[in-house]
């Protein structure tokens, strides 16, 4: 049975078949990626490379936002899933490793827990200013 | 009208809190179109407070009033002429004001930015407004990760949600108090009124709104996870640091510390236009926990 892997290659259409890398700093002069739009715009860079598969290197980077890397994660997915791009991250920083894998672990947001709260109302002015003064 | 501006702002958030909202009922309750706003007495104020009446006033002027801050020989008006309190650090205005924060590196507080909520400056701006915060308080490892973590994702938070023109950050240490605090500020539409709009959740007022704001309930119909911020944010803060986190959306406070949560109802007139957040971060619990703990 062909993996899935080899069939995504296999039909990577009008692409070069060798492994590109790229560094993101040859892309984005920053060390700290913070926004979704700086994740749409390295992707849609690394989209535009006649490359099925891309790595791209994190070295120089010392810190990604979670929203960047949802993104980030999200937009490398589809292009996987749509065999357009195999977006490889390698030498990343531990850290940056670890909000992918913490995003990666919570794209579906119907897991988690909700806490009430007790809404405190006041009477008098006074009274919420004793509240908020005691806090 | 003469708004009666403290002579001194205590530390505690609460009390803090409170004075903002006497000010916003004053003023909301009030039909004179000019306030003067006066410092001339004032001896010492909380970061919290400025940050708080800075984003009031941003609100008053847009509403049409005419408001005049008179600094006199206030032994605060080179703090406030550092800070910039009378227009911001006005980065919308003139992106290139952005190369002249590090100038703040050696202080132990940034100016009131003034930050865009598009395109490639925001991400410019948040990364330099945290790098002058890291070289003010040299704080490293798991600690600066998370002030980062915070950071980018409560600005990004108020690009996504607030359909505000700009959002404002401002930093200040308090060395010898032994904490950060961090306001992070909109005048936008509000977290109710984000929510009514999304058609994702239908919350029946602004407690339930905010209750599903701080649990990561997002608004965004997208298949993706959304909604992390502000809820990941606050566990960092109160669970992993022992801080206080702060929420002020319209009439309706939400505050949480290691001994409670509270969504409390501000009446009488006082409200908040968009969402104040007020972050209070211990600097002696640095690196006792893995951030992964609570965002992951």
């Amino acid at each position: 049975m062909i993996k899935l892997s080899t069939f995504n290659y296999l039909c990577a259409p009008k692409v070069m078949d060798c492994t590109h890398k790229i560094s993101v700093t040859d892309i984005l002069s920053k060390n700290s990626l913070v926004t979704r739009e700086v994740a749409s715009f390295l992707i849609s860079k690394l989209k535009n490379l006649p490359y099925y598969t891309i790595e791209v290197d994190f070295s120089n980077i010392d810190f990604i936002s979670r929203s960047f890397a949802d993104q980030f994660h999200k937009e490398k997915v589809d292009l996987w899933d749509s065999r357009t791009k195999n977006i490889i991250v390698i030498n990343a920083h531990v850290d940056v490793y670890s909000m992918f894998k913490a995003v990666s672990k919570t794209q579906n947001s119907s897991n988690r827990d909700y806490h009430s709260y007790t809404l405190i109302q006041f009477q008098t002015r006074r009274s919420l200013k004793d509240y908020l003064q005691s806090i | 009208m003469i708004l009666p501006i403290p002579n001194r702002t205590p530390n505690e958030i609460g009390t803090t809190i409170y004075k903002l909202i006497q000010l916003s009922q004053i003023v909301n309750n009030s039909q004179d179109e000019e306030i003067i706003v006066d410092f001339t007495n004032t001896d010492f104020l909380h970061c919290i407070f400025i940050s708080g009446l800075f984003c009031l006033i941003k609100t008053w002027r847009a509403n049409g009033k005419t408001v005049k801050v008179i600094m006199g020989d206030s032994p605060i008006s080179s703090y406030f002429s550092t800070i910039q309190f009378e227009n911001g650090f006005d980065i919308v205005r003139d992106p290139e004001l952005i190369n002249s924060l590090p100038e703040y590196n050696s202080k132990r507080y940034t100016p009131l930015v003034v930050f865009p909520l598009t395109g490639n400056t925001r991400e410019y701006c948040v990364s330099t407004v945290l790098d002058v915060i890291h070289n003010q308080t040299n704080i490293k490892g798991t600690f600066k990760m998370a002030v980062d973590y915070m950071v980018s994702e409560l600005t990004n938070n108020i690009a996504d949600h607030s359909e505000a023109g700009f959002g404002v950050i401002f930093a200040q240490t308090y060395v010898n108090k032994g904490y950060i605090d961090i306001s992070i500020v909109d005048n936008g539409i509000g977290v109710f009124n984000s929510y009514q709009k999304s058609e994702v959740f239908n919350p029946k007022d602004e407690a339930e709104a905010i209750a599903m704001a701080v649990n990561g309930r997002s608004t965004k119909d997208l298949p993706e996870s959304r909604g992390f911020g502000i809820s990941t944010s606050k566990a960092i803060i109160v669970k992993a640091l022992g801080g206080i986190f702060l929420m002020w959306s319209g009439q309706t406070i939400f505050i949480e510390t290691r001994e409670s949560p509270n969504i409390l109802k501000v009446d009488e007139g006082a409200s908040y236009k968009g969402c104040f957040l007020s972050l209070r971060l211990p600097l002696n619990s640095q690196n006792n926990f893995n951030l992964y703990d609570f965002i992951g």
